[in-house]
């Protein structure tokens, strides 16, 4: 019998809607420390030079300026990742690497002094041959991009899953193609920021806006060569990070070198400019991709290579191949894979990645070339759908077992809501329906600390408050584990409290990603809960007559099973803990997928992830033939995300996945010169969807429940953002019947492809 | 004699998978040394003298090489497992 929750499932009001509605919440650009300094950083006009000299002697002299740094006055140790490819220094020593690089900061009594210090110092570029694209960093001869590497491929990936020889042999139809993206920014709306601040013993405090806080910390004590204990991390709250805040960057590190260097608290803002220029983006993708099908579209085998173009550190780029590599087993059936990843060092701003991580490239060139193959056998791309989609118990070619699916009914949904039947019998000219599906992993284990834990703490008036190492990011995860440790303890969502999330009173966890958050650190508060009703139940149970573990909390109570007259209002028993007892009373929970294996980074195969969310997205849209523009109608989202936790949060993280990646397959292209100069490096030139350029979205929720994960429910948030980018091109071929493999798909495109149809 | 070696990731020099045949009576430590000469990999940055758990985890016939008494300096024999582990920091 399907459990009754009164928390669980509910759209209760978010945690931090009201300061962030009342602008009462404040972020790190709007904080304050007594005597605080405030730094700037100076950027590299070029992409790619020797900077045999950096004379910052003017500078320093400058009044009001107390402190100038380079990357000369930090140890030098590399950073990154895995430790085999650590290729990333806090600031550059001996070259420049890509337009906009920070190659020296400033801190002054205010902002105009810093800026005008930053006129004073003089940097000698000796410039050198650009790398732009991947073609450019593999030809022979190219300029080497990473002074820590002697080649620009700076990862790759080989994989085979299953007999692709005999699923090509068994096809009855080949579809092959090669399609291609830019680079697109990440499109958080709080810029980077932080204040640094050191202490008499020489600790370090730096408060910033981090996605993953705990990996910005690790990486940052290795790159300053002082053990974690040195270091204390808090997050203050974050304006969005969509995977574009989970790594150190200069802001941080100069921060905290000028606040070393002066004594003082420093604070630096970068502007947008700055961030759309030469922070993280999403790599730019050649890929070519060939599909082996059954006349009734069953899909035989697969052969994918994918070459990224990444900037010029690796950064997260071999997580970025891999999950290209080895989530081509989802959401389609394919019995066979061969993939072949390369990651390149190029001399254009570093890449991470954005939302959905590389399984977005990976599921428009997938459910792209599904929709190609069906066109050629004239097969309904429903039913072709239908036919493919992973189902309840599935393993994949590379071993992920897939334990509850519901896509087949997500596909349902969103082609009945969608209307696709009817479309089909009559239409308005110019107008087509496109449908893509995906699914993403409720977080992976990649290795390295993946485990998740939470504590609560019991107040004396019976609150309690959470705290997780997880990041509130702007996608509600506070909000969902307030209602986790309300429902479980059973008390009202209000006596939930969210806590700070500060690395000397949190546990740490791994960070904000993959759609783990929900899934891991939500498991880890029901344990919590547990925890905690465990030790109040042994506090009771003697004046209650009753075993500890016949005990039960619901409704702000503790009673006895099946006699709920013989129980005690909560706060009582909160008392009797305190006043009586003087026991502390914390509830600590962890937990970690250890069922499922640790990533290969070889092979790719293994058991990856639980909690497989699924999606099914019929995106309908109209074509101007005389301009090629692109008109949104209609968002469709069939969605998996087993139980929803919060239905309203939930619909907000689908729909605004299917939003974000729409600039991507329509608009949003990061564009440089041919010396690897940023160009529309400013929001009024680089155009990313707003609420006008959006269709209307519907999510069609599809209750499952996922066996591990809490209350059923699955990550989501990242599942429409893979599924939209095909949709939106399935949906151009099906209005007007041409193709665009290369993102983004814009009007001239369009144009010059239905001229080229047309012969003119 | 010769030693198998088994990773989580590729390492160059190393993709044949048959191992690496080394003089009899060599250490895990002489062992990592061919494996850096081989693939680049520097197992001791800045002048280590051990491996940095956070970075590396490596296991002789399954056993974690800071169990054995003589840690990297421990004597491989024939046919013996080693496994290399790199342990990443982050996510996407």
């Amino acid at each position: 019998m399907k459990k009754e929750y009164k928390v669980v499932g509910k759209s209760v009001e978010r945690t931090d809607a009201r300061p962030k509605v009342t602008g009462k919440a404040r972020y790190a650009g709007d904080l304050v420390a007594p005597g605080m300094l405030h730094g700037k950083i100076l950027r590299s006009p070029v992409a790619h030079a020797n900077i045999p000299n950096i004379d910052t002697s003017r500078a320093i002299a400058l009044p009001g300026v107390l402190g100038v740094i380079t990357g000369r006055d930090f140890p030098g140790i590399p950073f990154g990742t895995r430790p085999d490819i650590r290729d990333q220094i806090p600031m550059p020593i001996t070259k420049v690497h890509h337009f906009g690089e920070g190659v020296a900061a400033v801190a002054a009594i205010d902002e105009d002094t810093a800026e005008e210090a930053l006129d004073l110092i003089r940097v000698d570029y000796e410039e050198l041959p650009v790398v732009l694209t991947a073609q450019d960093a593999l030809a022979a001869g190219a300029p080497l991009v990473n002074e820590f590497k002697k080649s620009n491929i700076c990862y790759q990936s080989d994989f085979l899953f299953g007999d692709v020889e005999k699923g090509f042999a068994e096809a009855d139809h080949i579809q092959e193609q090669a399609f291609s993206s830019q680079r697109v920014t990440v499109g958080f709306i709080e810029p980077h920021a932080c204040l640094a601040e050191v202490d008499n013993s020489g600790r370090i405090l730096l408060q910033g806006s981090k996605q993953s806080p705990y990996i910005t910390w690790r990486h940052m004590c290795r790159a300053l060569d002082v053990p974690l204990s040195s270091m204390r991390i808090i997050n203050p709250f974050v304006g969005g990070g969509f995977s574009g805040k989970h790594d150190p960057m200069d802001v941080d590190f100069a921060a905290v070198k000028l606040a070393q260097v002066t004594g003082r608290p420093v604070k630096i803002v970068l502007n947008n400019g700055e961030i759309l220029a030469a922070y993280r983006q999403r790599n730019a993708m050649n890929a070519r991709l060939r599909l082996g099908v059954k006349k009734n579209g069953q899909i035989t085998a697969l052969h994918a290579e994918n070459i990224l173009e990444g900037g010029p550190i690796s950064g997260i780029g071999p997580f970025n191949i891999y999950y290209y590599g080895a989530f081509l087993n989802i959401p389609y059936k394919i019995p066979a894979i061969e993939y072949h990843g390369k990651l390149v060092y190029s001399n254009r701003a570093p890449c991470g990645t954005v939302r959905g991580q590389e399984i977005v490239l990976a599921q428009f060139c997938l459910d792209s070339l599904l929709h190609m193959a069906g066109e050629e056998l004239g097969l309904d791309p429903v039913e072709m759908r239908q036919i493919n989609a992973v189902t309840d118990n599935w393993t994949c070619a590379n071993g992920i077992k897939c334990d509850v699916s519901g896509l087949p009914e997500c596909i349902t949904k969103s082609a009945e809501k969608v209307a696709w039947k009817e479309s089909r019998k009559a239409r308005p000219a110019d107008r087509g329906i496109g449908f893509s599906c995906a699914s993403h992993p409720s977080g992976p284990r990649l290795g390295g600390h993946f485990g998740s834990a939470v504590v609560l703490k019991l107040m004396e008036d019976g609150k309690v408050i959470v705290t997780h190492g997880g990041t509130e990011i702007g996608q509600g995860a506070n909000t969902v584990f307030c209602q986790m440790a309300a429902e479980e303890l059973g008390l009202p969502y209000e006596d939930i409290i969210q806590g700070v999330s500060d690395s000397d009173t949190t546990i740490f966890d791994s960070g904000m990603f993959g759609d783990r958050c929900t899934y891991w650190d939500g498991n880890a508060t029901i344990a919590a809960a547990q925890d905690l009703k465990k030790q109040l139940a042994e506090i009771v149970a003697a004046e209650l007559g009753a075993r500890p573990e016949d005990l039960e909390f619901a409704d702000a109570c503790v009673f006895v099973r099946d006699n709920p007259e013989k129980g005690m209002d909560f706060q009582r028993a909160v008392r009797r803990a305190y006043y009586e007892k003087g026991a502390p009373l914390y509830g600590r929970g962890h937990w970690s997928a250890t069922d499922i294996d640790v990533v290969d980074w070889k092979t790719g195969k293994g058991n990856l992830a639980h909690g497989l969310d699924f999606i099914a997205t019929a995106i309908e849209l109209d074509v101007d033939r005389e301009t090629g523009k692109v008109r949104l109608l209609r968002g469709i989202h069939g969605d998996d995300a087993g139980q929803p936790i919060n239905p309203a949060m939930l619909e907000g993280q689908v729909n605004g996945g299917s939003a974000h990646l729409t600039g991507q397959a329509l608009w949003e292209d990061s564009l440089y010169d041919e010396k690897g100069r940023a160009i529309n490096y400013s929001w009024r030139d680089y155009k990313q969807p707003t609420a006008m350029d959006v269709p209307e979205y519907v999510v069609e929720h599809v209750h499952t429940h996922d066996p591990y994960g809490p209350f059923g429910a699955k990550g989501a948030g990242e599942a429409s953002s893979c599924s939209s980018m095909a949709a939106i091109a399935n949906g151009i071929y099906d209005a007007v019947g041409v193709r665009i493999t290369d993102l983004p798909i814009t009007a001239e495109k369009i144009l010059a492809a239905l001229n080229a149809k047309e012969g003119k | 004699m010769q030693i198998r070696i088994e990773s989580n990731f590729v390492i160059t020099g190393l993709e044949g998978g048959d191992g690496l045949a080394l003089e009899e009576e060599s250490t895990l430590r002489q062992l990592l040394a061919r494996v850096e000469g081989l693939s680049g990999l520097d197992f001791f940055p800045r002048g280590s003298e051990v491996l940095d758990p956070d970075d590396w985890e490596v296991d002789i016939n399954n056993v974690p090489h800071y169990s054995y008494e003589r840690r990297l300096e421990t004597v491989l024999k024939d046919a013996d497992l080693v496994v290399i582990r790199v342990v990443a920091t982050g996510g996407g």
